[in-house]
């Protein structure tokens, strides 16, 4: 498991989802539905296939005075395996279970996990929920930005300072819909322009009297001439397919009749050579006799090979004393062998004509898929060119009654378009008014919250960046677009496009307004948790103590951070520690329990002598308090 | 009492019988290494008429002594001597007047057609090379040299040194383009694989 996986994994247990980085964010509702499944495919790979069943992830998180325990299954996005609520006020080791859902389905369990969680934190739903954890309060490998992304900007922004969380979901809903519809006028716009484009082109033909020009003929021809080749080649592709086909089964009929016959054969063929084994041919019966010796016991003389003689003229064997069939070979199972073997001979000779003919075949598809491509190119290319041509020859083909019938379908397509585009953009403006109003209420909110919010963002933001911003709240309400975003200006310059500030800049920057906006959200008695994986890999150096600064001013204040961080050179770490101490920062290298590669493995050392010195300021020393 | 028996392989008992009467009849006599020799000969004369090794019906290993040899060759040398179609007089193996009736029999098959003329060209080779020289010019071919170099055995005709063989074939080919005969290629390229450095001279 890696640094991102870590924090991955602790978000999939919260809210049961790992985002698609190549999704795009549609809205709260669509984001929580994971329609790629992707956070099964996320973890496939990650955990091996033994321990598919086994994967958990479990967690104990503190709300109002509360703990909430929750294991989620790694591939189980809406069950739970456990959820129970404990009482803390009398500390941890005391805690008495006041909920408990052991009795109820895992499906039931995550729906009820739902409801608790999002009424303890005071949302709408748990739509909400999963948007805040994964897109304000988490700034993982995606590197996803909210500064900078209005349709994310304006959701934080609702739920942030809306008084009431359902105003958000509102939002959200109006949104989308919003979006919806415009898409809808656009497309409908697009394609009754098109229906014009077509009825312009026709009464310009038929005012035009070019609909019988002589010269169009030789078109016609040409056309005719290029689709009968294509259509001719595609009826030939298609039986040749059906041939191999065909080819193919004879074959896998052939090659079982062969295999049959030639086990029938091998059967026969060797009862055959069994059949007349003669006692007096044995290998050591023979030698005996050349010998004047028994072969088994050394016995020599006449006697002995005469008694040998005796023994091996009957039907009897002198060693076990079976019966030996001493079967002449006849006539029976020598037909029987030339049988087989003619049929087998029938169906070699099947299996190899079959199969030329399938090579054939084979061949004969090769070239015709390359002509038909050759002749569908031919076709598409003549269309083009001859596109205006070929349409006023189809209109020449329909006769003046057919043309005016075309036309005047034409006309009432268009009229049907127009309405349809006309109801969507009033649509579109009636979500837009409603949207507007949101807006401005929210707008009212903001400026009433600003005086507390703002002076949060500059403060954090100030300490990483050391130069002097300001956050402006900015409503968009045009004649077709309505929005509302937030705007920074560093050294009284505007800064509304992420490519105006450095990489640093901009990823500082917006984990400062992540942090004043948990800092803002969150009631003294349920300080929020910031998730941030590898922040120092996107830092300049000159940025490092600076952002370190930043991290400890927002623990500092009574907030968290789950942080995962490479063991490198880089200050955060460092003064972080020298800022926290022991009391309000914990390390936990994960190389005590992951997987390490053997790059990683290679010196153990060099991780103990980076992370030492950063310990050593965690150490709690007598008489010496952090 | 066949029934519990080890299978007889036909092929392998056909082309068993075919090599001892040809061999009866240039040598005198028969030696079972000399049944997998010239059996395996033929072998690689179908296969240099592109006959696919799969379809010769028995297979062969390749002995650290690079030697070739076959289980279905032992099989049906030892059930034609139990049955008499083959008689041993004082240690030297003889086919007998039944076996030469068999042969007929089975050379009648049509099964046994094809592979006629490669077991043929293998027996003909001996009217001009000495059976030695045939061993000794074997023992270089691609697959039966790289095992007596790395001193291993393993099945032939499936290891890389197969794609040595077609390139020596397809060469051969070029050069006896029009001719019929098999018995030529064999022999040119016998002729050509005795020319060639022996094992330990390759080492050195």
């Amino acid at each position: 498991m890696g640094k991102s996986t870590f924090l991955a994994a602790v978000n999939f247990c919260l809210t049961g989802i790992v985002p698609n980085p190549s999704e795009t964010f549609l809205g709260m509702e669509d984001f929580l539905k994971d329609r790629s499944n992707f956070s099964k495919d996320y973890f496939t790979g990650r955990i091996s296939e033994k321990d598919r069943k086994a994967a958990e992830v479990s967690l104990e998180i503190t709300l109002s005075r509360q703990t909430y325990v929750i294991t989620r299954g790694i591939f189980e996005s809406k069950s739970l395996r456990e959820f129970s609520i404990y009482d803390t006020n009398t500390g941890n080791k005391n805690r008495k279970k006041v909920f408990d859902t052991s009795k109820m389905s895992p499906a039931k369990r995550h729906t009820v996990y739902a409801k608790k969680i999002v009424d303890a934190i005071g949302l709408d739903s748990f739509e909400q929920f999963a948007f805040l954890q994964h897109f304000v309060f988490t700034f993982d490998e995606r590197r996803e930005l909210v500064f900078w992304t209005p349709k994310v900007l304006e959701r934080a922004l609702y739920l942030a300072f809306g008084v009431d969380p359902k105003l958000a979901t509102q939002a959200d809903k109006i949104r989308r819909d919003w979006d919806r519809e415009g898409s809808h006028a656009r497309n409908t716009t697009q394609e009754a322009k098109n229906v014009a484009d077509r009825i312009r082109f026709i009464e310009g033909e038929l005012s035009s009297n070019s609909i019988n020009d002589p010269s169009d003929y030789e078109v016609v021809a040409q056309s005719e001439k290029l689709t009968n080749e294509r259509d001719k080649i595609q009826s030939l592709l298609f039986r040749l397919k059906t041939d191999l086909d065909d080819a193919e089964l004879k074959l896998a009929n052939l090659s079982a009749t062969q295999l049959s016959l030639r086990s029938e054969y091998e059967t026969e063929f060797n009862k055959h050579i069994r059949s007349n084994s003669m006692l007096s041919l044995n290998p050591i019966i023979t030698n005996s006799i050349d010998r004047d010796q028994c072969n088994l016991c050394g016995t020599g003389g006449t006697t002995a090979i005469e008694m040998i003689k005796l023994n091996t003229s009957a039907n009897t064997c002198p060693l076990c004393n079976s019966v030996v069939k001493a079967r002449p070979p006849d006539g029976e199972s020598i037909r029987l062998l030339k049988e087989i073997d003619k049929k087998l001979n029938k169906a070699k000779e099947d299996f190899d004509e079959v199969y030329a003919s399938k090579q054939r075949i084979t061949s004969d598809l090769e070239q015709s898929d390359r002509a038909l491509q050759k002749a569908e190119r031919a076709v598409s290319v003549f269309e083009r060119t001859n596109a205006k041509v070929l349409e006023r020859l189809r209109l020449a083909g329909q006769g003046p009654n057919e043309v005016n019938r075309t036309l005047e379908r034409l006309r009432e397509r268009w009229k049907e378009l127009d309405e349809k585009k006309k109801r969507h953009y009033e649509l579109r403006d009636k979500k837009k008014a409603q949207l507007v109003r949101l807006q401005r209420k929210l707008s009212a909110q903001y400026t009433e919250a600003e005086k507390d919010f703002v002076p949060l963002f500059r403060e954090l933001a100030v300490s990483f960046i050391g130069i002097e911003l300001d956050v402006a709240l900015e409503t968009k309400e045009t004649k077709t677009e309505a929005g509302i975003n937030l705007v920074l200006t560093l050294k009284e310059s505007t800064r509304r496009n992420e490519y105006q500030l450095s990489e640093s800049q901009k990823y500082f920057i917006d984990i400062a307004l992540r942090m004043a906006l948990a800092q803002h959200m969150s009631e003294n008695e349920n300080r929020a948790t910031l998730f941030i994986d590898t922040p120092e890999g996107s830092l300049d150096i000159a940025y490092e103590k600076g952002a370190g600064d930043m991290f400890a001013r927002f623990v500092k204040s009574g907030h968290h951070i789950l942080m995962t961080a490479n063991i490198n050179s880089s200050q955060i770490l460092r003064t972080l520690a020298d800022n926290c101490g022991p009391s309000m920062m914990h390390i936990e290298p994960m190389i005590n329990w992951t997987t390490l590669s053997s790059v990683q493995k290679r010196d153990p050392q060099l991780f103990t002598k980076t992370l030492k010195p950063i310990q050593d300021k965690l150490r709690v020393r007598k008489g010496r308090a952090y | 009492m066949y029934e519990k028996a080890e299978l007889i392989n036909s092929t392998a008992y056909f082309d068993t019988l075919y090599i001892s009467i040809r061999l009866q009849t240039l040598l005198g006599s028969v030696f079972t290494g000399e049944l997998h020799l010239l059996a395996y000969l033929s072998c690689l004369l179908g296969l240099y008429e592109s006959h696919p090794v799969s379809e010769w019906g028995y297979g062969f290993t390749g002995t650290t002594e690079g030697a070739p040899y076959s289980p279905a060759i032992t099989a049906a040398s030892d059930q034609m001597e139990r049955s008499g179609t083959v008689f041993r007089r004082h240690q030297i193996a003889y086919v007998s007047d039944r076996g030469f009736a068999e042969c007929e029999l089975l050379s009648s098959m049509y099964s046994n057609t094809t592979r006629q003329r490669y077991l043929e060209g293998a027996c003909s080779s001996l009217l001009t090379l000495p059976i030695g020289i045939v061993r000794e010019a074997l023992s270089r071919e691609p697959e039966l040299r790289s095992m007596s170099i790395h001193r291993t055995a393993r099945q032939l005709l499936q290891g890389p040194g197969l794609e040595s063989l077609y390139r020596q074939f397809e060469l051969l080919r070029s050069v006896l383009d029009h001719s019929s005969d098999i018995l030529a290629p064999a022999m040119v390229w016998l002729t050509y694989l005795s020319c060639e450095p022996a094992r330990n001279e390759v080492h050195r």
